[in-house]
């Protein structure tokens, strides 16, 4: 059966939350105290066959779990730019294979480098583009939240645009 | 004998994992060069002894394959072995990146990963 936007955007995001920063992917009850609220969030334009914008919004835990993990910093402190930084490269990668899913392995694309935006909105159309698909993701460290925004009309590889 | 390397993304984290990388892949590492971008990798190229460089692609002044194509369109260091770390998932940039002589690593990925790519460059170099 085929996967929908939802899962192909899930699928993508908790493998490489657990592959480049070892959090992964847990039921609602195991993902521990603490605020699930969003503090960060990073937004990240493509443009090639279609258009769109890619959105991460994490919590507290999870940005400050993401970047010990990624700098392998067991006791040192993680500045705000590198909790940034590794906000910003996390969702560079997720971009990166979620769009030859979308769009085939052939298509080329120029991606803008990620910015950091406010956290606490989602909102129906972001860069004039409606929102196609989001999905909050529960994880060992906390919650995230992945937003993409596609172009109408857009010709895609999976499900399609309303 | 030790290896000088630069490492060229604009991203602070992923040149730390980088270089972690390659000392978990048992390189014996001597100087390490990091830039933010092509331009300054091709600056500390002319101004440094590197013996091996890793590039991203996207990256802002001056992307990674910008940086690639001054390098072996007889810019300084023709010959030098380059390995590509980046998110790019396109197989027509894949391909292009290897018609340069260039190693490709896909983001995210693995001290073994590297180790492997490692090994490849040894064998493309000594026949």
């Amino acid at each position: 059966m085929a996967r929908t936007p939802e899962q192909q955007l899930v699928d993508v995001a908790a493998a490489t939350f657990e592959s480049l920063a070892f959090l992964v992917q847990v039921a609602e009850d195991e993902s521990g105290e603490g605020d699930l609220a969003p503090v960060c969030a990073a937004t990240l334009n493509f443009s090639g066959p279609f258009r769109g914008v890619l959105k991460l919004t994490v919590c507290e835990r999870v940005i400050t779990e993401l970047a010990g993990n990624m700098l392998a910093a067991e006791d040192e402190p993680v500045s705000d730019e590198q909790r940034t930084d590794a906000l910003k490269e996390l969702l560079n990668v997720i971009c990166g294979h979620l769009l030859p899913i979308l769009a085939g392995s052939k298509s080329v694309f120029h991606v803008d480098a990620p910015k950091l935006v406010d956290a606490y909105d989602i909102p129906e159309v972001l860069g004039g583009m409606p929102l196609w698909a989001r999905t909050d993701l529960l994880l060992d460290a906390g919650r995230a939240e992945l937003a993409l925004y596609i172009e109408e009309n857009a010709r895609l590889s999976v499900g399609s645009v309303a | 004998m030790s290896v000088n390397v630069l490492v060229v993304d604009d991203s602070g984290v992923m040149r730390s994992m980088v270089i972690r990388s390659l000392q978990m892949a048992g390189m014996d590492i001597g100087e390490v060069y990091q830039a933010c971008n092509g331009q300054e990798g091709l600056d500390i190229l002319k101004a440094e002894d590197v013996d091996i460089a890793f590039i991203d692609i996207t990256m802002p002044v001056m992307d990674g394959m910008e940086m690639i194509e001054h390098i072996r369109r007889g810019g300084h260091k023709p010959d030098i072995p380059i390995v590509v770390i980046s998110t790019e998932g396109s197989t027509e940039r894949i391909d292009r990146i290897e018609d340069y002589g260039a190693k490709f690593i896909h983001k995210p990925f693995t001290p073994e990963k590297v180790r492997e790519t490692l090994r490849g460059l040894e064998e493309v170099r000594h026949g």
